[in-house]
């Protein structure tokens, strides 16, 4: 059975109030993402999330994402204080057995819309304070020279110490970048 | 040029687009320093053939005492020479 919300449906969300206060994604109940922001990237050097509060796993969805030079990077980055400032010692972060100062996202991107690049990252349980944090990577789309053979890694660890993220930051370490991010969130069970 | 970054807010949903304060800024100048010192590495990598085809040309330069497969890797570290 298919089922059609119109535009004048009403829809109810758990606390009555509207899509983007936050305390409807608190509310979220279920195995499924619930959408939260699109950020649209236009020609800026970084992108950053702030308010992870809920108690869960958020999703960024990496869509087209291309550099303003021929083999860009795009890093990513926690932040354990709400944002201030993202964490980049030297060895922060553990990829495939290395440390580093990032996660690397994107290596060797291009710059034409036709070599937008693609990514699914998940950061689970992002409030347990308990774990080091994992980032999960999946990755498509185009480079700059090789389809789909991004050099990068599609895991990582932020291992500076076990502590609740609540933002993220995408950022080029040279040159602006544009595309689309979505946030997804989906509370813990 | 200023440069720029888009702040969203879960909370509130809305995004907003600043410039780099100066924490900001001093992160992206050691990032920029240690990416444009390896930048080398991902253009010799995005120019050397494929593994399969570098093993074919060894094979062959075996076979023929040629030296193609030199050449090539020569070619690529010359194309993007690592900075001093």
């Amino acid at each position: 059975m298919t089922t059609t919300i119109s535009g004048t449906d009403g829809i109810t969300w758990p606390d009555g109030t509207g899509p983007s206060d936050g305390a409807d994604v608190e509310n979220i109940q279920g195995d499924e993402y619930a959408f939260v922001s699109r950020a649209t990237v236009a020609s800026t050097l970084s992108q950053v999330f702030t308010g992870l509060t809920t108690a869960g796993d958020y999703k960024f969805i990496l869509r087209s994402i291309t550099h303003e030079t021929d083999n860009g990077s795009i890093y990513l980055r926690v932040s354990i204080d709400g944002g201030s400032t993202y964490e980049a010692g030297a060895s922060d972060y553990l990829e495939d057995g290395s440390s580093t100062a990032q996660q690397i996202i994107f290596n060797q991107i291009g710059s034409t819309a036709g070599e937008g690049a693609d990514a699914e990252i998940v950061l689970p349980d992002v409030t347990n304070a308990t774990v080091f944090q994992r980032i999960l990577a999946a990755y498509g789309g185009r480079t700059n020279a090789t389809p789909g053979a991004y050099n990068a890694n599609p895991h990582g660890v932020y291992v500076a110490g076990t502590d609740a993220v609540n933002a993220v930051q995408f950022i080029s370490p040279s040159g602006d970048w544009s595309g689309v991010i979505e946030a997804w969130v989906r509370a813990a069970q | 040029m200023t440069i720029t970054k888009g702040v969203t807010n879960l909370i509130t949903g809305k995004t907003v687009v600043v410039p780099l304060d100066s924490d900001d800024l001093t992160q992206h100048a050691i990032d920029k320093a240690l990416f444009d010192a390896n930048l080398y590495k991902g253009k010799r990598e995005a120019d050397y053939a494929p593994l399969a085809d570098q093993q074919d040309m060894q094979y062959w330069d075996s076979v023929h005492g040629t030296r193609i497969w030199l050449d090539h890797i020569a070619a690529v570290k010359a194309k993007h020479p690592k900075p001093d």
